[in-house]
């Protein structure tokens, strides 16, 4: 899904993310999205990719807490991007 | 409409839940092996202290976890960060039970210096109040956290008469009494702080409920 819920209000927002929660348990779902805060709340893994490289892949609570490397804390952190 | 951040709240309750009933196991055990003089029982508190300090850890990091995936804000901000102060609150209940029964070992062998009368009575209180500031907790129950808060003040002033007596009436004459003495003495203080930590949990849950800081102010309740 490419930036599924961009354009769309918290209401609607909402029904897509808990629709997400639910097609999770049956299928792989891969999400682009520059809503930091919704990958944190929807997804099990994130990874970070800056200028079509990847920087960093980790479990979302760990990537989201404590980033391995100081350039995805920099991005997550709102310092640049 | 419900959310699936909802489901991950309820767990985070049931698990405070569960270190509410761990530190309250702990206060009652304590207390328990003064009164048998059982020694394998404080023993057991002082090495069950494990369990309930490794279930801090996980309840503290399933409040950062959630803090940073959602972003609450609002009754669910307040939810949580009031969850974390709980969990340390109760951590230290369980704490000061572990230094119960460090007491109780050093008296267990010795014969008793008094009656105990007025140290059941406290554990009563201490028990009662973090119960009540648990279940206020669970409940989100405003009026029971401030019934506990209330309470408070009876478990002071059992203290003071417990300190008076023990310092006046066995000290005071026969200093032989005083390494019993002093046992009592600090396990009175033990039950005592414990209420303490109560009324600062019955307090958050306070403002958990209704965004309203009662702490420091006791003209609100």
């Amino acid at each position: 899904m490419d930036e599924p819920a961009s354009a769309l209000d918290p209401t609607a927002t909402l029904k897509i993310e808990e629709l997400i929660q639910v097609l999770k348990k049956k299928y792989t779902i891969i999400i682009v999205t520059h809503n930091m805060q919704q990958a944190a709340r929807i997804s099990d893994y994130t990874a970070f990719f800056m200028l079509g490289e990847l920087i960093e892949y980790n479990i979302t609570s760990l990537m989201f807490t404590r980033p391995s490397k100081k350039i995805t804390e920099d991005y997550i952190t709102g310092r640049f991007g | 409409m419900e959310r699936h951040f909802d489901d991950e709240l309820r767990n985070l309750k049931q698990d405070i839940l569960k270190m509410g009933v761990f530190a309250q196991d702990a206060i009652h055990n304590s207390v328990e092996s003064l009164k048998n003089r059982d020694r394998e029982l404080a023993k057991s508190i002082i090495e069950n202290d494990t369990k309930i300090d490794r279930l801090e850890l996980v309840i503290d990091e399933k409040c950062v976890d959630l803090i940073a995936r959602h972003q609450p804000l609002a009754k669910d901000l307040r939810f949580i960060t009031v969850g974390m102060k709980l969990n340390s609150e109760l951590e230290r209940i369980a704490d000061i039970a572990v230094d119960i029964a460090q007491r109780v070992l050093e008296i267990v062998d010795k014969p008793l210096l008094k009656p105990l009368v007025d140290i059941p009575k406290l554990t009563v209180i201490a028990q009662s109040m973090v119960k009540m500031a648990v279940d206020s907790f669970v409940n989100g129950d405003v009026e029971l956290a401030k019934k506990a808060i209330l309470s408070d003040g009876e478990a002071d002033k059992l203290r003071n008469v417990i300190t008076k007596e023990l310092i006046e009436d066995y000290m005071a004459k026969d200093a032989s009494t005083a390494p019993r003495a002093v046992q009592l003495l600090l396990i009175a203080r033990f039950l005592e702080r414990i209420c303490d930590h109560a009324t600062n949990i019955a307090e958050d849950v306070i403002y958990m409920v209704q965004a309203e800081v009662v702490r420091h102010h006791p003209e609100k309740l």
